[in-house]
């Protein structure tokens, strides 16, 4: 149990007296956080564990939200900040009571240090060898929401990342667990990345793009998720007039299902604590139902909750996606390579960016492959893929039968930082612009 | 400064070594922070209170590191050590420094800080029909740290900010504006709307420079300070910085000189020692143009009084890191802007990015998005709409013919500041061109 002792009813009891409407988003969030690291062989200081615990509470009334949090798991603390975010404490309510005891959480310390020989190993049977500072990292983190009316189950999500700094850049996983085929996938990784290392970017131009699992997945994030996240198009207009638009090309099936994702990260509430979705962004191209969050579907009523998260109990929840999803379509691999004849084969993109006002965004490809007669052809290294949401998804001109977990990676929106999943066939497309 | 923060730190490094660690170092923060933010959604307002602590043992085999929220605990399970070393520094005695005064007056209320965006949003629309704030997000937070180490280290720090961040938009042209003070009560609603105002305007006009002269305001000659900053840290310094240089091995114009100094008495982050208690104080990194010194952690450094005390940490959960403070070229005091404007005569007077400076590390060559006036004859006249300015960082710095004494900072990975400047060398292009 990560918060044992734990008694939600009377935390629910105490929330209930400073909640004015239940049916305005309010809540006590709880929340326990452990990162196990182990850095490479020679960095300053060893092996390191980071442990955090905390709570905040956040009320809305009306047009106003206030959130209030403390680094600590007491009475004291759940008092004070229920204080905060009511301005007012009923003179005969009694200081809440809140006793949660220690937790023993058993850090993988074995799994982790056990990685760097197996990736060594790896590397070998690729008869690869390349200087490499690899940090590998184990990240849990237990929450517990309280709401006035409702009390969600716990959830926890527990995961590896790892981070490589090489010569030629940096190379990051994410991964459910560490055993041979995490070690084998990321070896051939850094293989690519070291043999495309000295090798020219490609000549600028619009060539098409055959965009593996890995790649279709880190492009859609941005593209479709972020594009159709609720707090985003309130920049630019109303949430609820996207709804039913025509947004990318008919094949085009992308859903946010936190509920499938990877075990051990699957999600059955989100942060605020309403039941997630199986949320259809877009049904055959047409925008059905946007990233919302518990605020926005307040302000927009067609809008559904259940996709607000958190980076942790000092950030508020934002509408964002867990688990993206792109539905396979029918081309095989011979297919695909054909559509993509005398472009790029992308395997993977090292980062991306949408600004969501232009709607233009900037993936960044570590290395690729030419595609020669169907064929991956010969490397080349760094470039840039530029352009539109609309060019990218208007110019999707294939989409592989196979769908396979790919693309997990950390999003950063508004500063804040969390793990994301997701699961995607290979994609082509045509029309976006490519330069070094 | 409380008491309080470092007496569980002596405690628990007196329990490690007694326990076997050969040395170990605790270290403990805490802080207040109030936010209020307003955009499409609605207004949000949170406030935080944070406590921690980081503790590393070891010796130069074996070590480890532990960090957690609340109190530093005196006795824990700690980790098991892995075959990394650790160093800790030997006490050095730190300058005369002060905490900020006003670290102990109270942070903006909620009402204060909806007061502050108000009357931001009102001068805004004051001074320009149309425009409007799409967004915006007040913080203000204080924190102090205490830092303890069985080598005799003992630190402590306090610091305080209020940082504002707009988003305004008129005519389908959007801009994003910060602005940094001690407390909220420095900040001016008016100035700051102008600001917004001017850049609007530049955006929305079309004007051609017709003279070459390159005037560089503050804000942006900042951002090229912070994109520099990788230059001038650590052993590998020399060489790289020796790799923008020019002619003569001159890596800036005569005259120019950059400074880092952790100790800066206006500065934001100003503190007595660095995050590993090493005294912070004003190091000259580039005099006249010329390469002097990069900045160097304890370790690095040849003799402990060559350490440069510019090792940061950016929370209690980071291990401490080497990066710079307040990082500025140092303007002329007897040069106003004005006499300025009116030196560059004929070309474009940039007023800030409208977005990151983008760098190549290998060459130095960089491009950012900016926005700004056309000059003639000294005199502001139309906006020039998006551009680019592009060039190479060492060709930015030998270019710099004159340096105002309006010396301004912007946040980043440390405070990066520049007067406005008059330079040569660097091209001013359209986007896509």
């Amino acid at each position: 149990m990560a918060f044992p002792g734990l008694d939600p009813a009377a935390v629910a009891r105490s929330l209930g007296l400073v909640v004015g409407d239940a049916e305005e988003p309010s809540e006590v969030y709880f929340e326990r956080r452990i990162e196990a690291e182990l850095p490479p062989a020679g960095a300053p200081v060893g092996f390191r564990l980071r442990r955090e615990e905390g709570l905040a509470v956040r009320l809305a009334r009306g047009e106003r939200t206030w959130l209030a949090s403390r680094d600590a798991l007491t009475g004291r603390a759940l008092a004070e900040a229920l204080r905060q975010v009511a301005r007012v404490w009923p003179a005969a309510a009694p200081e809440p009571e809140l006793e949660i005891g220690d937790s023993s959480v058993a850090v993988p310390r074995d799994q982790i240090a056990a990685f760097p020989g197996r990736l060594e190993l790896e590397l070998r049977r690729r008869l690869a060898a390349f200087p490499m500072r690899l940090t590998v990292r184990w990240h849990r983190r237990d929450l517990q929401v309280v709401g006035p009316r409702m009390v969600p189950p716990p959830e926890r999500e527990a995961f590896f990342s790892l981070d490589a700094e090489l010569p030629w850049g940096r190379c990051g996983e994410l991964a459910i667990g560490l055993g041979a085929a995490e070690a084998a996938a990321f070896a051939t990784r850094l293989v690519a990345r070291f043999r495309a290392r000295e090798a020219p970017p490609p000549e600028p131009g619009r060539v098409p793009l055959l965009l593996a699992p890995a790649a279709a997945a880190v492009a859609l994030h941005e593209a479709v998720a972020h594009a159709l996240e609720a707090d985003l198009m309130a920049r630019s207009g109303q949430p609820e007039a996207a709804l039913g638009l025509d947004f990318s090309a008919p094949g085009l099936d992308v859903l946010d299902d936190p509920s499938a994702a990877p075990s051990g990260v699957e999600r059955t509430t989100d942060d605020e604590g309403s039941g997630v979705v199986r949320r259809w962004l877009l049904r055959a191209g047409r925008v059905e139902q946007p990233i919302a969050d518990a605020t926005a579907a307040r302000r927009w009523p067609r809008l559904l909750p259940g996709s607000g998260f958190r980076s942790g109990r000092h950030g508020r929840p934002r509408p964002r996606t867990h688990h993206l999803e792109l539905l396979p379509g029918g081309a095989t691999e011979d297919e695909l390579m054909a559509a993509a004849d005398g472009g790029l084969l992308v395997a993977e993109l090292a980062s991306g960016t949408l600004d969501p006002a232009s709607g233009r965004f900037v993936l960044e490809v570590p290395a690729a492959r030419r595609i020669e007669s169907g064929r991956p052809g010969a490397p080349v290294g760094r470039f840039r893929i530029l352009g539109r949401v609309a060019e990218l998804l208007g110019g999707v001109a294939a989409i592989g039968a196979t769908a396979e977990a790919a693309g997990a990676g950390w999003c950063a929106k508004a500063g804040e930082r969390r793990a994301v999943w997701a699961r995607a066939p290979a994609l082509v497309v045509r029309g976006l612009e490519v330069r070094a | 400064m409380s008491e309080v923060l470092g007496g569980r730190g002596r405690g628990l490094v007196a329990g490690l070594a007694h326990a076997g660690a050969l040395d170990a170092e605790a270290y403990e923060k805490r802080g207040r922070s109030r936010r209020l933010e307003r955009g499409p959604e609605g207004e949000f307002s949170s406030t935080a209170v944070e406590a921690g602590w980081a503790v590393r043992a070891g010796d130069l085999r074996h070590s480890w590191f532990a960090s957690g929220a609340g109190e530093l605990p005196l006795a824990a399970s700690w980790p098991q050590p892995t075959a990394n070393p650790l160093w800790l520094p030997e006490p050095r005695p730190p300058a005369p420094w002060s905490a900020p005064a006003a670290f102990a007056a109270p942070l903006a209320g909620e009402s204060e800080a909806r007061a502050l965006l108000d009357a931001v949003t009102r001068e805004l629309a004051r001074e320009l029909p149309g425009a409007r704030l799409g967004s915006a997000l007040f913080e203000e937070g204080a924190s102090e740290w205490s830092l303890v180490s069985s080598r005799g280290v003992a630190a402590t720090g306090a610091a305080r900010a209020a940082t504002l961040r707009l988003v305004a938009e008129r005519n389908a042209h959007t801009v994003t504006a910060e602005t940094w003070a001690f407390e909220a009560r420095e900040m001016k609603p008016l100035a700051v709307a102008r600001r917004l105002v001017d850049r609007l305007l530049a955006l929305e006009g079309g004007a051609r420079p017709h003279g070459s002269a390159l005037l560089v305001a503050a804000p942006l000659a900042a951002r090229l300070v912070e994109a520099l900053s990788p230059w001038l840290i650590g052993r590998e310094a020399p060489a790289r910085a020796s790799a923008l240089a020019g002619r003569g091995g001159r890596l800036g114009a005569p005259g120019l000189r950059l400074v880092d100094d952790g100790a800066l008495a206006s500065g934001l982050l100003s503190s007595a020692s660095d995050g590993e208690g090493i005294p912070c104080r004003e190091l000259t990194l580039v005099e006249d143009g010329r390469f002097v010194r990069p900045l160097l952690a304890w370790w690095e450094a040849e003799s402990p009084a060559a350490a440069s005390g510019c090792v940061r940490r950016a929370s209690y959960r980071d291990l401490p890191r080497r990066a710079a403070t307040h990082l500025y070229l140092a303007g002329d005091p007897r040069l106003g802007v004005p006499e300025l404007v009116a030196e560059a005569g004929d070309g474009a007077y940039l007023i800030d990015a409208e977005g990151t400076v983008a760098v190549e590390p290998a060459s130095g060559r960089f491009s950012v998005a900016v926005t700004g006036f056309a000059l003639e004859s000294g005199r502001a006249k139309g906006g020039l709409g998006r551009r680019v300015l592009a060039g190479t960082l060492g060709g930015w710095l030998g270019g710099v013919r004159a340096a105002a004494r309006d010396l301004t900072f912007v946040a980043g990975d440390g405070m990066f500041g520049s007067p406005t400047l008059l330079v040569d060398g660097l091209d001013l292009g359209v986007p896509g061109s």
